[in-house]
This record gives structure tokens, C-alpha cells and sequence, in this order.
């Protein structure tokens, strides 16, 4: 052994725990709190993990998710047991081509009896919202999500209202089906933090799903009857403030920057991502990191999170689409090509 | 011209594939090309079937003659286009009368029947190219096959008549019943009314069908063009070069390394120019001045062989070198001594088709023929094993004493494929210290433990990168590396990298100091981890041999 000395009081000592001290949640409690989320969500959602540990760190990180699939892959499911979990409001809306904003927000109506008008509060007054089929509606109706996904509040007639604490939109879209859809536009696409594909899931994971669903039971209520709320909306937001306190090294700064600033240089991409892109990438891997029970973030959290941060604020050229060339392949090179931080 | 704003992938790409690309920047520019067609045609038309009304022919010849001039503007907006620069609507209809300039008479008389039209406008139009030079240029472009120009023309001309003749049947489906019962339609399709009015009607459908038509045509012969050059010029190879020296320069090499980058790229350059064919450097002023200088060297390298001393190199530059002096210069060469030198050789084989071997096979004393086929068989059986065994045999001592070779020409491959620089830290192993473990103890005393954590960390993944075959690249996150790496080596090199990774991220990211006997256990282990294992191989092969 060597006679070293070692200076605890050393600038490069001091160790910042996450804690978030106005909720009183420290690390491992924030852990095991999500650990216990999740294996309750894993019991309804099976063979989907993945994409349960994406949606749980867009919920802490406060963002929106956007989920690409094909039908019965358990999109609505997975919303559902979310709000279930953490005994959240959740609403459903169903976009459809003739939905309007108003059925989204809510509106002003005249009561006869009072002779005074009365708002309505739409489904958007919710914890967890579901926009099912987001694209089947016309840009008119989508826009009207574009308020309360960025400020969280929602205007009627002049009055603006906050919707509940935590909020989240989680919206699916349908890649098969393409006629008598509307694309999002551009601004809504950069409003959802993150875009997540959901695929099929693994034979096994199939047969025990079925297993559970078709024995003694005549329709698939059963997956949500089990289901038991394991924490409430308060805890949720103090998760969130605790996911914000995550130790981010600034060449961690440095790093998901010049991931960004890639796609704008990147030959064949037509539009990089913006600087919102920026700030997603870095909520999204302290999330993830909370998530994983970790109290720093790493490369390792921020490249995981880049695909689905990233894929849907690039577009891509004509000319790379013809080639057969995809987002992910493009993300991936970027990935590759951008060196990892160290010193 | 900045190849890496190049909004399409270079590569090069075949035929079909490079129209498929000009058919894609229309869909992307239809707006802006098809603004600039008719702003541009538009009025033309109008004002020649005002002012040739009763010679409806005439304006249709009038404007199909002139239609190279038509697509000039629509090649300027692409070409632009294509490598970044946004070019507006009005600056293309204004720059039109100044591109029809260019070659105009050539464009509307012997070159207006070419079939290759859409791939030499680009060269005419935005080369800037004059006589000889252009020639030769046209040339050298058309030296890897014009053939997909060629298809590309006929295409269009058919499909402008399917236009031409789909909107006249469109028309005259929509033409009520009394109209069209007492219309002859063959007689309207085929312009054969007299009225002047209705033939120009049909030059107005034939205006339409070239509308529709000529943006496609320009864009595919543009990328036509495009990947011509992309072939003749490599531009696919010159674009990696470049970001190569845009990732080098981003990182700061040292001025050594830039200097063998920049030789390795002009050696590399002069290679592809000498297996160019000779009509690929005679394109350009520059190109022509390395062809000529490449003539002189190789005439020098003539004369050494087998031209007389007294003659001078300029006597066989291509100037001077006519047909009959080219012939005289080969039979010389052919005449010398190295072309004419007598060698004697000699082996031993067994001559199954020898006048002896006839007789014997004429007399059956010894061999039938089937004994003959079989005999050959055998042989052949044999010298195959024979082959197979030396090549096991050659792999076998390659594989056994592998470690032979790298000691005496130490980690070569390793090191041509290893970066100097990765991930911010030093790569070279010249740069690290004999013993970096004896260095991080220093260092540790100096309280500087986030450099002892990080030379350690870097001495390791240089020593896997010098005594494994693992890649590591530049996005690779530590927990990558350790997963490629820890298969590699032994146990106990594996799990000491694995702790080394785990403390140096929470040094790197938490900003969390491992615990002190952690610290000094890794600077005492790392010899244990990677210097003794090497040892004791060594040790082990040399008892062993």
C-alpha cells in the first residue's frame, strides 16, 4: 500500500446528491418509488419494457410522448395503466376527422337557467391525456393542443386555465394507414419530447399475455382490474423535481449540444433539430437517469435517449428518403461520428 | 463548388438511379421550376401565335427550336439548388437572356438534334468551357457511356407525344355529344383543320405536354451529369478526405500528423489520375497540364529503356509525335535488347502427350487410356492435398507464432489503424509513460486524481487497443467500450476494467472521488492487470519453444 493522503475537503470532492429538498425525496426513495411504477405497469404492459422505461422518463422529465404503432400493441393500455398507477385523472379523445378544437379544450356555453354563459371544460383538463389516432384530425384541431402542451394551460374565451399537475399528452399515430391522415405540423412535432416506436412484442412475452388474458376471463379487463394505484400525483411531481436535480457535468452540456448542432450540418437533412431539441436531450437523460437510479447522468443516458428525442425534429431530404435512408440510420451515424465526452 | 453542401448522398450511383435523383429534386423544386418555365414560355407562346396566327406551324417550330434556350434557366436554379445556394424565382428569369447566350448557335442548330442533349447542356452551360476544351470535355463526360442520356431523351419524346395526345382525348371525352359527333378526330389530332384557331389549340396542348415534360428533363440530365462526375472525378472519395481533414483539424493534430494526411491525399490523388484514361485528364486546363507533365516522365522513363541517349525527351512529347514516328518509336522498342533477350529454362515433368508416351500408349504395353485418365486423376488428387496441407501448415505457424511477427515489427497494424486522438484523450502510446501506473501515484500525492483516474483509464484501453483486434470509435461511451472490451483479455483484466470504468465515470460525471484504498488499489493492480498476463505469455512461449 502506498502512503498516499487524500484531502476530503478537495474542491473536486464534493459530492452533489440529488436530492430534491423541497419534496423531501431523496434518491433511493425516488427509485424505489419508480422501480415499483414500473413493475406495476410491466404486469399489465407485458414484453414492452422498454418502452414503459421511455414513457415513465417522459412523464418525469414533464414532456409529452408520441407513440408509433401498429394497432393492438397496447398503446391505450399503457396510458391507462400509467393513470392508474399513480391514481391520476385520464381522458381519451378519439381524433377523428370532424373532432374540433372546442371538444378538445372545452367551451363557453350560455346557461338558460342563470342567463350567464359557463365554460365547459373539455378532456384536456386532465393528469394523462390520451390522443388517440392524433393524426386523423385536421391541423385546426391539433393546433388545439399546442397551448396547453407548451405553457399547461388552456384558453376560453379570453380566461386562461391551468390544467391538473402533473400533465402529460401521450398521443399514438398509426404508420400503416396514411390515407385521410394529416401529418403534424412541424411546431406540434417539436412540442412532444419524445417519439417512441412500439413494436411486437417477443414470442414468449406474446404467449404469456394471452396465457393471462384468455384463462377464465371472457374480454381483457383483467390486465386493469390487477392494476393497483402504488403512488399519487404529488409524488409524481416530486419525482419530477427530483429528475431536474440530476447532476449534469457540463461536458455532458457540451455533448448533447454538438449531438443537435450535428443534424443541422448533417448532409442530407433538411431541417436539423432546434435548440429544443437541445434542452429535451438533456431533461430527458437526467429522467432517464433517475430512472435507471442513477444520481449523475452519462453518455450512455444521453445516446439513449437521442433517437427518440431526435427522430421526429429532423427532416430529411428527398433525395436520402429515395436512397431508402431513414432517420434512425442518420441518428445512428450521428451518434457514431460525435465524439463521446471525455477529459 | 462545395461538395459537402451537397444536399444529395455522392456516391456513385448507376443510370436508372441517377434519373430517379433528378426526378427527386423536381418533386422537391416543382414550385420554383415550374414558376420559372412559365414565366419564361408563357408570354414567348403567346406572343408567337399572336404574331404567326396563320402560320400556326411556324410557331410550333418556332418554340420547339428554341427549347434548349427554355431549359437554361430551370439548370441554373437546380445547380444552385444542389449545393445549398437557394437561388430566387426572379434572379432565374432574369439571368435568362444572359444563359442563352452561351453556345446559342450551336444549341439550336446540329446540337439541337442530339440525343444526349440533357448531359452536355450542364457542360456547356455551367463548365464555361470554349472550343478544344469543350470538345474534349463533352468527350471525357461521354467517355464512361452516354447511354442512359440517350434512353433518357427518347423517353421524354414519347412521353411528351402520350401528353399531347392524352389531353386531346381528355378534351374531346368532355366535349358534349353534338360537338364531338361532328368532329373528325383524327383530323384535329393530326392538325390537319384548316382553321387556324384549332391548330393553335394543338400547339397549346403540345406547349402543355413539354411543360409538364421539360423540368424533368433538365433535372435528370443535370443528375445525369452529376453522376458522371461523380464517377470520372470521385468526388465520393474526395468528400470523405474532406470531412476526414474537417474531423482532424476540429480535433487539433499536430502539424506531423496533417502533413503525412496531407501527403497520403496527394498520393492518393496522383494514383487515381494515373489510372485515369487518357481522355479523363485532358478535360480541364489543370488536368491537361498533368497530363502533359505525366508525358514527359513517362517519355523519360522510354528513353532510359531504349531510346538512343542523343535523342531529346521533347522529340516524343505528343506534340511532335505524328502516326508514322509513333510506329517507328514502337518498332525500336520492340527491336531493343530488353524485348529480344533469349531465356533458358528448364523443368522436370512427366509429358503424357510425348512422342514416347504415344508409342507406349500405341503399343498398350503399359497404360491403357483409362489407366492414363486415372493416373491423372491421382495426380491431381494428390497435388491438391499436397496444397491444402502447406496452406494449414502456413496458417497454423501464422496463428502459433503470430506473436513473433508483431515483435519484430511491433503492433503495426494496430497502430496504422488506431487513431492518435479518440474521445478527447490521447491515444498514442509514445505518449504515455513507461510505467503509468508508478505516474498516477504521483499524481495522486499531488492531488491530482481526476488526471491519475484518467491516464490510468487511457493506458488501459491503449493496451487493448495495441493487443486486441477491438475498434473502438469516437461515439463510443465508456460503458460501450467496456462491453466490447471486457471479453477480451483475461479474467482479472476484465473485471479490473470493468471498477476502472465504474470509479472513472462517477469521477467524470458525479464529480465523486473514489474512495482512497480503491484509488491506490487500481494504480497497484494495473500492472497486475495488464503487464504481468503479457509477461507470463511470453514467459510461457519461450519455455515452450
Amino acid at each position: 500500500m502506498s502512503d498516499l493522503t487524500f484531502d476530503n475537503n478537495d474542491e473536486s470532492n464534493n459530492v452533489e446528491t440529488a436530492k430534491a429538498e423541497n419534496t423531501g425525496m431523496n434518491l433511493q426513495q425516488g427509485t424505489e418509488l419508480i422501480k415499483t411504477l414500473s413493475e406495476n405497469i410491466n404486469k399489465t404492459l407485458i414484453g414492452q419494457s422498454e418502452i414503459v422505461e421511455m414513457a415513465l422518463t417522459c412523464l418525469l422529465a414533464g414532456g409529452h410522448l408520441l407513440i408509433e404503432g401498429v394497432p393492438g400493441l397496447g398503446k391505450t393500455l399503457l396510458v391507462r395503466s400509467i393513470a392508474k398507477s399513480f391514481a391520476g385523472e385520464f381522458s381519451r379523445i378519439q381524433f377523428t376527422p370532424d373532432l374540433m378544437p372546442s371538444d378538445v379544450t372545452g367551451h363557453a356555453m350560455f346557461d338558460p337557467k342563470s342567463e350567464k354563459f359557463r365554460i365547459r371544460k373539455g378532456p384536456a383538463f386532465t393528469n394523462l391525456l390520451l390522443a388517440d389516432e392524433i393524426n386523423r384530425a385536421p391541423a385546426k384541431t391539433q393546433s388545439a393542443l399546442l397551448e396547453v402542451m407548451q405553457e399547461k394551460k388552456i384558453t376560453i374565451e379570453g380566461k386562461s386555465q391551468p390544467v391538473s399537475s402533473p400533465f402529460m399528452v401521450l398521443a399514438t399515430q398509426n404508420p400503416l394507414e396514411q390515407e385521410g391522415t394529416y401529418p403534424l405540423p412541424e411546431a406540434e412535432l417539436d412540442r412532444f419530447l419524445m417519439n417512441v416506436l412500439i413494436d411486437y412484442p417477443a414470442i414468449e412475452d406474446e404467449v404469456a399475455l394471452v396465457k393471462t388474458i384468455t384463462t377464465g376471463e371472457i374480454d381483457d379487463s383483467i390486465l386493469m382490474r390487477e392494476l393497483t394505484a402504488v403512488t399519487d400525483p404529488d409524488s409524481i411531481i416530486a419525482l419530477q423535481n427530483l429528475a431536474s436535480s440530476i447532476m449534469v457535468d457540463d461536458a455532458l452540456f457540451d455533448y448533447a449540444v454538438r449531438i443537435v448542432a450535428a443534424t443541422r450540418e448533417w448532409s442530407g437533412v433538411q431541417m436539423g433539430a432546434s435548440p429544443r431539441a437541445s434542452i429535451a436531450l438533456i431533461r430527458a437523460a437526467r429522467a432517464l437517469a433517475l430512472v435507471r437510479g442513477s444520481e449523475f447522468v452519462t453518455p450512455d443516458e444521453i445516446k439513449a435517449v437521442a433517437l427518440p428525442v431526435m427522430r421526429h425534429r429532423i427532416v430529411l431530404s428527398a433525395e436520402l428518403e429515395i436512397e431508402g435512408i431513414g432517420v434512425s440510420q442518420v441518428i445512428a451515424d450521428i451518434l457514431a461520428q460525435v465524439a463521446a465526452p471525455r477529459d | 463548388m462545395d461538395l459537402e453542401k451537397m444536399t444529395a448522398k455522392v456516391r456513385p450511383r448507376k443510370g436508372w438511379e441517377a434519373i430517379d435523383l433528378g426526378v427527386a429534386l423536381v418533386q422537391q423544386h416543382a414550385i420554383s421550376l415550374y414558376k420559372i418555365w412559365f414565366l419564361i414560355t408563357l408570354p414567348f407562346f403567346v406572343v408567337v401565335a399572336i404574331l404567326l396566327f396563320d402560320y400556326a406551324v411556324w410557331a410550333y417550330v418556332a418554340f420547339w427550336l428554341l427549347k434548349p434556350f427554355w431549359e437554361r434557366p430551370l439548370l441554373h436554379f437546380l445547380s444552385r439548388e444542389l449545393f445549398g445556394e437557394r437561388l430566387s424565382v426572379k434572379e432565374c428569369v432574369k439571368s435568362f437572356f444572359q444563359l442563352a447566350k452561351i453556345q446559342w448557335f450551336p444549341s439550336i442548330t446540329w446540337r439541337r438534334l442530339s440525343f444526349t442533349r440533357s448531359l452536355d447542356l450542364p457542360i456547356i452551360q455551367l463548365e464555361g468551357l470554349s472550343g478544344g476544351q469543350r470538345s474534349q470535355r463533352l468527350k471525357v463526360i461521354h467517355s464512361i457511356g452516354s447511354g442512359s442520356a440517350v434512353w433518357l431523351t427518347i423517353f421524354f419524346v414519347f412521353l411528351e407525344l402520350v401528353f399531347y395526345f392524352a389531353i386531346l382525348a381528355l378534351a374531346f371525352l368532355l366535349l358534349p355529344t353534338q360537338f364531338s359527333e361532328s368532329l373528325d378526330f383524327w383530323n384535329w389530332v393530326a392538325a390537319d383543320s384548316e382553321e387556324p384557331w384549332a391548330a393553335m389549340v394543338l400547339n397549346f396542348v403540345y406547349y402543355c405536354g413539354v411543360s409538364i415534360v421539360a423540368p424533368f428533363f433538365t433535372a435528370c440530365g443535370f443528375a445525369l451529369y452529376i453522376n458522371q462526375r461523380t464517377h470520372l472525378e470521385a468526388w465520393d472519395i474526395e468528400l470523405s478526405f474532406k470531412r476526414l481533414a474537417k474531423r482532424l483539424n476540429e480535433q487539433g493534430e499536430p502539424p506531423l500528423v496533417r502533413l503525412a494526411s496531407i501527403v497520403c491525399a496527394v498520393g492518393l490523388s496522383v494514383m487515381l489520375l494515373m489510372n485515369q484514361p487518357v481522355n479523363a485528364y485532358e478535360s480541364t486546363e489543370q488536368q491537361n497540364e498533368l497530363s502533359s507533365e505525366q508525358q514527359v516522365v513517362q517519355a523519360e522513363i522510354d528513353q532510359d529503356k531504349s531510346v538512343p541517349e542523343d535523342e531529346t525527351v521533347d522529340s516524343y512529347s505528343i506534340d511532335n509525335l505524328d502516326h508514322a514516328s509513333a510506329n517507328r518509336l514502337i518498332d525500336e522498342i520492340m527491336d531493343s535488347e530488353d524485348f529480344n533477350e533469349t531465356l533458358e529454362d528448364f523443368r522436370f515433368e512427366r509429358r503424357f502427350d510425348s512422342d514416347e508416351e504415344k508409342s507406349l500408349e500405341n503399343s498398350s504395353s503399359q497404360f491403357s487410356t483409362w489407366g492414363l485418365l486415372f493416373a491423372k486423376f491421382i495426380s491431381f488428387i494428390v497435388e491438391f492435398a499436397l496444397w491444402v496441407v502447406v496452406a494449414v501448415v502456413i496458417i497454423f505457424l501464422i496463428t502459433r507464432y503470430r506473436h513473433l511477427v508483431t515483435g519484430l515489427s511491433p503492433n503495426l497494424k494496430n497502430k496504422k489503424s488506431r487513431p492518435k486522438q479518440l474521445f478527447g484523450l490521447d491515444m498514442s502510446s509514445e505518449e504515455l509513460p513507461d510505467q503509468p501506473w508508478q505516474v498516477a501515484k504521483s499524481m495522486i500525492q499531488a492531488k491530482q486524481y481526476r488526471e491519475a483516474m484518467s491516464l490510468l483509464y487511457r493506458a488501459s484501453l491503449i493496451w487493448y487497443m495495441d493487443n486486441t483486434d477491438v475498434v473502438i470509435r469516437e461515439g463510443d461511451t465508456e460503458l460501450e467500450c467496456l462491453k466490447k472490451l471486457k471479453t477480451f483479455g483475461n479474467q482479472f483484466s476484465g473485471d479490473y476494467f470493468s471498477r476502472l470504468t465504474q470509479n472513472w465515470r462517477r469521477l467524470a460525471y458525479a464529480h465523486q472521488l473514489p474512495d482512497s484504498n480503491v484509488l491506490t488499489e487500481l494504480c497497484d493492480q494495473w500492472p497486475d492487470a495488464y503487464v504481468k498476463p503479457m509477461g507470463l505469455n511470453q514467459d510461457e512461449e519461450q519455455t515452450n519453444e
